[in-house]
């Protein structure tokens, strides 16, 4: 059945779904695929509340928030859960260093949502959420969000809704429905009301805001999973319904959300979906990235004064790296396809400080970037860009030859044909930790993080983000991890 | 080259520049649209919703004992606006959101205890009022085509713009107006609510979010969030998403901002509790029923000329208070029981007649039906023009309504009404200072009751 055709009951198939799924029927990949994730989403969020406008939210939340026992990684204070959902989605989000694939950033809204309500839950119940429990919430809801969004072909930069937001409350509210074991009613009820208090315009990409759309929607899911519990209403066929959620967000066309159901689980995504980034930058840059180190490992003399000119070739009119061609912020430089390259063309490497304000306007950089030209396809040229396809780069240097790298989209590093490993990404996370954390404190996360699937007390592991905590008060990673 | 100030930077200017006086009449209206707000606010905190969404706020807290006074003023605005809308008998705007999604915030984040604070707090609402409604009119919004709800698309810019009106009252206009203008492009990601959740729970916190998230976007703006300055008309913005790609430029903003004179005028305030398009349907059925049908029997009501897309109708039938305010067939069911409560007259019949979207009285946004008949028993039939019925409450009619409400509260909100509708009385529309020290005693009495 299609929309608008009589069909009903979408919400509560994914309520069944998400009531059904034991640990037991995800597959390992997925369940490694998961842990992955959530342990890069963590240390995303150590090193974003460090940012400028994770400061700013943190300042935020903590001025205008109500009290409350709920960690705000980051920070040695603690806020109410909502606030905390807040906060900690917004972190992971603010160097755009996060997880992609599925619906955008799949694991920032769902972390940032599932931290307080683990706290919240072991202080009501007194029983621990487990690491287990944790990460098969994560899969639950990353499955829905990244199915939801695929499998309709949501298209963000035509209907204008960023579909991190959009999508990520969705999949939130169902990955903290599933952890507070709330009813299939109550699930239902979740979902309808993270549908009516999704948000976020791509407008706000390359500005200080987008990185606070994961952080509204980490909320959002956790109130509605609050709010459903304590008897709140809502329209059960809110997906189907005249004035819902697909008529507003997907227009008149059909969708085919009685297919979306069925394919929840089957296989489940993750494992072949979620990629964690390699550069803290905007995911349509990462092929011509990977294009572009490859070129200069193959070609150690390769230097600025050598090259006549650097094209990206196959991007979409809808890219949006190409739209700060000079960036004057650091949020707009991971948003500049030119300012990546220029980049790497200057120091061969992209860091987070390299997306700060006060590093955008380095004239070694800005000239290096004048000879980046993004080569864009027409709109009805339909093959020859397409975003799996990634963006092959050449260079063409002033002796006349021309050299050619592409690295597809799906080859990336770090996706799901060529993941990281597991040292690598534990480097990833405690190079994002110590700038939040000291270093023993750093590294007792990173430890407690990457073994979470033995865990015997997730937020216990969630304490373990604060700021400066006494190291003497820590327990021993061999105690947090069961 | 376009060197046209776009939409963003004239919504923001216009934010930033809207003088200070306020005339008598209108200083006097929205002193009576804040006690409506803060008295609906005041008696929707015992409904089923508010007290649910206190629940989520407690366990948002962590601990049932602490109670919601742990909440901060950001979630104390969201706890204040859920109440006032489940009271069901708030203000409503032109702009499509309730009074209180602006009085909301503005009375958490506005210092009652200054003696020109009042003043103030007046002043921003109507920034924020004039504001969404310029823009509203200048886009031609239609939400039951659009589908996201105008208190929410609306509202949180009006919250928002009123907030920094309100923090940033006496900062040079060239900061105002850069707060106003990264305010608006943090509010306008805030949008979204959708109007198949009217009517329930999730209807409620729509407008809630609207209040607390545009009262979010103006603090993190002031505190130095940078978003887009073109969030407006830029491509994949506000307009784009909600009024459609050609619309999105908004080029008659500025005519359109311009024509707001009065913020009062957009505002509908309610004689009774239930949607606004049922307040002059049903003054209609009460100048019959207390009038030339006295004493007889009526067989049938006939509501004739309702818009198609009426959020009043919304409902046939009603399952629950929430629903029965979007029902006027229940509005007008139980307005004929209540007159034949204690007969055994049984209860007559309602008809509800809709006209096509072709209908050219559908233009005006504020139409709500053409005539209602009254067929009586033995009788010839009685006919009146809805539309001659006032559009909004007088202050008289207000204060019945409340003295009414007072009557079914709980004895501690009863109270407090009851001492607001005496400053209520005493108020001088003057803008004399002294005159506003009970005011502000009120208004702070019912922000610590709302917080407990």
């Amino acid at each position: 059945m299609s929309s608008g055709a009589g069909s009903t009951g979408f919400a509560r198939s994914v309520a069944d779904f998400a009531l059904s799924v034991e640990s037991s029927d995800v597959p390992m990949r997925d369940t490694e695929a998961s842990e992955r994730s959530i342990l890069d989403t963590v240390g995303v969020m150590l090193a974003g509340c460090a940012s400028p406008q994770g400061r700013m939210v943190d300042t935020f939340v903590h001025s205008y928030g109500g009290e409350g026992p709920f960690t705000v990684v980051g920070s040695s204070r603690t806020v109410d859960a909502p606030m905390a959902a807040l906060a900690n989605g917004t972190f992971a989000h603010c160097d755009d260093f996060d997880d992609m694939g599925g619906y955008g950033h799949p694991s920032a809204p769902i972390v940032g949502a599932l931290l307080p309500a683990a706290e919240l839950l072991q202080r009501e119940t007194g029983v621990p959420v487990t690491g287990s429990q944790l990460t098969l919430a994560h899969v639950v809801g990353f499955e829905f969000g990244a199915a939801f969004c695929s499998r309709t072909a949501y298209n963000q930069y035509e209907r204008c809704f960023h579909s991190t937001p959009v999508f990520g409350a969705l999949a939130a509210a169902l990955a903290v429905s599933r952890l507070l074991r709330l009813s299939r009613e109550q699930t239902v009820t979740a979902l309808s009301l993270a549908a009516s208090g999704a948000s976020g315009l791509g407008r706000s990409s390359g500005s200080m805001v987008k990185p606070l759309h994961a952080g509204l929607a980490s909320r959002n899911a956790l109130v509605s999973a609050l709010a459903a519990r304590s008897g709140a209403t809502a329209d059960p066929d809110i997906f189907e319904a005249h004035g819902g959620f697909l008529s507003a967000y997907f227009g008149h066309r059909a969708v085919d959300i009685d297919g979306v159901a069925a394919a929840l689980g089957a296989p489940f995504r993750v494992a072949d979906t979620a990629t964690i980034k390699r550069f803290p930058c905007c995911g349509s840059n990462h092929s011509a990235i990977s294009g572009m180190l490859a070129l200069l490992e193959r070609n150690p003399g390769l230097d600025v004064s050598t090259i006549d000119e650097v094209v990206v070739h196959g991007m979409m009119e809808t890219s949006p790296v190409t739209r700060f061609p000079q960036p004057s912020t650091g949020c707009s430089a991971k948003f500049s396809i030119e300012y990546v390259l220029g980049l790497l063309l200057t120091k061969g490497s992209l860091e987070l400080s390299d997306f700060r304000d006060e590093a955008v306007d380095r004239p070694d950089v800005v000239a290096a970037a004048a000879l980046v030209r993004p080569e864009v396809s027409s709109r009805w040229d339909v093959g020859r860009a397409a975003k799996h396809k990634g963006n092959a780069v050449s260079v063409r240097l002033r002796d006349g030859r021309v050299l050619t790298e592409h690295v597809l989209r799906t080859e990336l590093i770090g996706g799901p044909k060529n993941p990281v490993t597991l040292p690598w990404l534990q480097e990833k996370f405690h190079g994002n930790a110590a700038m939040t954390l000291p270093e023993v404190a750093a590294t007792r996360a990173g430890q407690a993080w990457s073994a979470l699937r033995d865990a015997p007390d997730a937020a216990r592991l969630v304490a373990l983000l604060r700021a400066a905590p006494d190291t003497d008060l820590l327990p021993d990673v061999q105690e947090v991890s069961g | 080259m376009r060197t046209v100030d776009g939409a963003t930077q004239v919504l923001a200017r216009f934010a930033a520049s809207v003088p200070t006086p306020l005339a008598p009449a209108e200083r006097g209206r929205l002193l009576d649209s804040l006690m409506d707000s803060t008295m609906a606010m005041l008696v929707g905190g015992s409904e089923p919703a508010s007290v649910a969404m206190r629940d989520v706020a407690m366990a948002g807290a962590g601990s049932v004992a602490s109670g919601p006074l742990a909440a901060g003023p950001v979630d104390r605005t969201w706890l204040a606006v859920i109440a006032a809308l489940a009271s069901g008998r708030g203000g409503a705007t032109s702009f499509g959101a309730e009074a209180a999604v602006l009085w909301g915030p503005l009375l958490q984040a506005g210092r009652l205890e200054d003696p020109d604070g009042i003043e103030r707090i007046l002043h921003s609402f109507r920034v924020g009022a004039l504001a969404a409604s310029g823009l509203h009119r200048a886009s031609g919004y239609d939400e039951v085509e659009r589908g996201f709800v105008s208190e929410s698309v609306f509202g949180v810019l009006g919250a928002a713009l009123g907030v920094v009106a309100l923090l940033q009252h006496d900062a040079p206009a060239d900061q105002r107006e850069s707060s106003a203008l990264h305010a608006i492009a943090i509010a306008a990601s805030h949008a979204g609510g959708l109007i198949a959740n009217r009517g329930t729970t999730a209807g409620l916190l729509s407008a809630a979010n609207a209040a607390r998230d545009g009262m979010s976007a103006a603090l993190l703006a002031i505190l130095g969030l940078v978003g887009t300055t073109d969030m407006l008309e830029g491509r994949q913005g506000y307009g784009e998403a909600f009024f459609g790609l050609p619309a999105r430029r908004l080029e008659n903003l500025p005519t359109c901002l311009e024509e707001e004179l009065l913020a009062s005028d957009r505002l509908r305030l309610r004689h009774m509790r239930g949607h606004i398009s049922h307040q002059r349907v049903l003054l209609a059925l009460g100048s019959l029923l207390d009038g030339p049908a006295a004493g007889h029997r009526v067989e049938r009501v006939v509501v004739s000329g309702i818009p198609p897309n009426s959020e009043g109708s919304r409902f046939a039938v009603a399952t629950d208070r929430s629903q029965a305010d979007l029902s006027l067939a229940d509005a007008v069911t139980r307005a004929l029981r209540q007159r034949d409560a204690g007969t055994d007259a049984p209860t007559a019949s309602v008809e509800l007649r809709y006209v096509p979207r072709w209908d050219p009285r559908l233009e005006d946004a504020e139409y709500d039906a053409e005539e209602l008949r009254v067929d009586l028993v033995g009788h010839e039939p009685l006919v009146v023009d809805v539309m001659t019925f006032p559009r909004s409450a007088s202050r008289a009619d207000l204060f019945a309504k409340w003295y009414a409400a007072a009557a079914s509260c709980d004895p501690t909100v009863a109270e407090h009404i009851t001492a607001g509708l005496s400053v209520w009385e005493g108020m001088s529309i003057e803008p004399d200072t002294a005159d506003l020290a009970p005011l502000r005693e009120f208004l702070a009495a019912a922000l610590r009751t709302l917080a407990a």
